[in-house]
This record gives structure tokens, sequence and C-alpha cells, in this order.
């Protein structure tokens, strides 16, 4: 998990967030919305700059609300999560709900493959 | 018990541009066939690969419209379409990348297999577990 996590504003550019991803070295920001919690992915990033360029604004490509999952929660369900909505980032929340970090695919993966190698065989 | 292999995982045919296409260029074809990489073919031939993460750092720099020729990553971090997704899974997290270009008897690029098929994979098979 990735833990704090950073945030951009969505009327920020599809250029700035790149830049922000790029000096994060992470492949996604928390984008903060009218005062709701959403994410932009590098993959959002992509299609923005295919269909809309470079300057537009990345308010309208945050995913909303950000798909969450308590830290609790095993990381087979995280997987699941993942698999069902198609998507390679989620949020983690504490015991008390507040957003504590994001969980990505490598994160999932990574812990498989230490812990559930036969995992790997069907 | 059977093995699940590469090949098995794999997309195909892999999606390629030419070098002298431009990040814009690769980001529209990403974007219509909903990929997040591309085969780079060089003047000579060669193959290297470019990726949604290579975009993102491109438009950062300002960079959009530059061709790929200082973009695109060789050499190309490859496996054989034979091998077990364990050892793909070791290969993408020990280089830090999530996508590796597959190679056949032949030696030739048979496909690419991304982080997301191999999760999809795994947890396809931990279902399968309980229904054995």
């Amino acid at each position: 998990m990735k833990s704090p996590i950073q945030a951009i504003k969505s009327d920020k550019t599809i250029r700035q967030a790149a830049g922000l991803m790029k000096s994060n070295e992470f492949g996604s920001l928390l984008v903060i919305h009218k005062g709701e919690v959403g994410i932009i992915t590098e993959r959002d990033l992509l299609y923005a700059l295919a269909e809309f360029g470079e300057n537009t604004s990345i308010s309208g490509h945050v995913s909303m609300p950000l798909i969450s999952i308590n830290e609790e929660e095993s990381i087979s369900k995280a997987s699941d999560v993942m698999i069902e909505n198609n998507i390679r980032h989620l949020g983690v929340t504490g015991k008390d709900g507040k957003l504590v970090g994001i969980v990505n695919m490598r994160d999932i993966l990574s812990t498989v493959e230490h812990k559930f190698p036969h995992l790997f065989e069907e | 018990m059977s093995i699940v292999k590469i090949k098995d995982k794999m997309s195909s045919p892999v999606q390629t541009i030419k070098i002298t296409d431009s990040i814009r260029d690769a980001a529209k074809i990403m974007d219509a066939k909903n990929i997040g990489s591309l085969l780079v073919i060089d003047e000579d031939g060669r193959t290297k690969i470019i990726t949604e993460r290579d975009v993102v750092k491109a438009v950062a720099d300002g960079k959009e419209d530059d061709d790929l020729q200082a973009h695109a990553i060789s050499p190309l971090i490859t496996i054989s379409e034979d091998a077990m997704l364990g050892d793909a899974a070791q290969l993408m997290l020990s280089r830090n990348i999530r996508r590796l270009a597959v190679i056949n008897e032949a030696g030739q690029i048979s496909g690419i297999i991304s982080i997301r098929d191999i999760t999809r994979a795994v947890h396809n098979s931990f279902l399968a577990l309980f229904d054995a």
C-alpha cells in the first residue's frame, strides 16, 4: 500500500497531473472534486491526451467516487474488487472509514507471489 | 493439476507503431484499442516498447509531439510462451514493469502479457481451489 497519497485539485490540467505522477513515481493521484475524493490514473491521462489534448482539465476524466476497501480485508478480496471493476488501484480505508492509502495491482501480485506461490498453478 | 502457461493468458496479436510516429499518435492508438502498450518498430526493424507510463512522462515534460525515438524502451524484456505465470510475475516484480513481450519457439514476438492478465489468472486459480 502507498501512503500517504498525493492529491491534486480537479481544475488542474492533464499536463500538471502527468507532472505530479512523474515526480511522485506512482501511477495514480487522488483528486479532490467538489469536496469528494476521486482518482485519476495513467490510463485516464492517456485517454484524455488522445481525445482532448494536454491542456484540458482533468475534471472530466476523474473516476468518482474512489472505489475503496477496508485495510482489514484480505488480499483476495482486493484482487476480486479490482478484477470485477477492471481497475488496478483501490483506496484503502482504516477502522474509522478514513482513507489511509492506495493499494495497486503490483502490491497484490507481490503479496501473492511471496505468500501463495502455488496459486500460479491451476 | 494442469500448468497454466503464458500463451494461455497473453494478448495476441500485438499492436505496433512506427518509431517516427508521435507520443500523441501512440496515445490515440492505445485509446482506440483499449490497451496500455504498443510495440515500436524502428528503422532497422528492431522492436522496442512504449507504455502508458512512458506517455505520461512525456506529457509531463511537454514532449507529446516528439517522435518515439527518445521515449520507446529497449531492449524488450521477454518471456517464453511456454513459461509459467509465476515466472512472468517474478520478472515483472523484479524489473518493476507491468508488461512482457512473449516469444514463441521461432524466437518471434507472439503476444504481450500484462500484470492484469496475471492477476486475473491467479485470481481464477484461487477461486478454482474452492470448486475442486
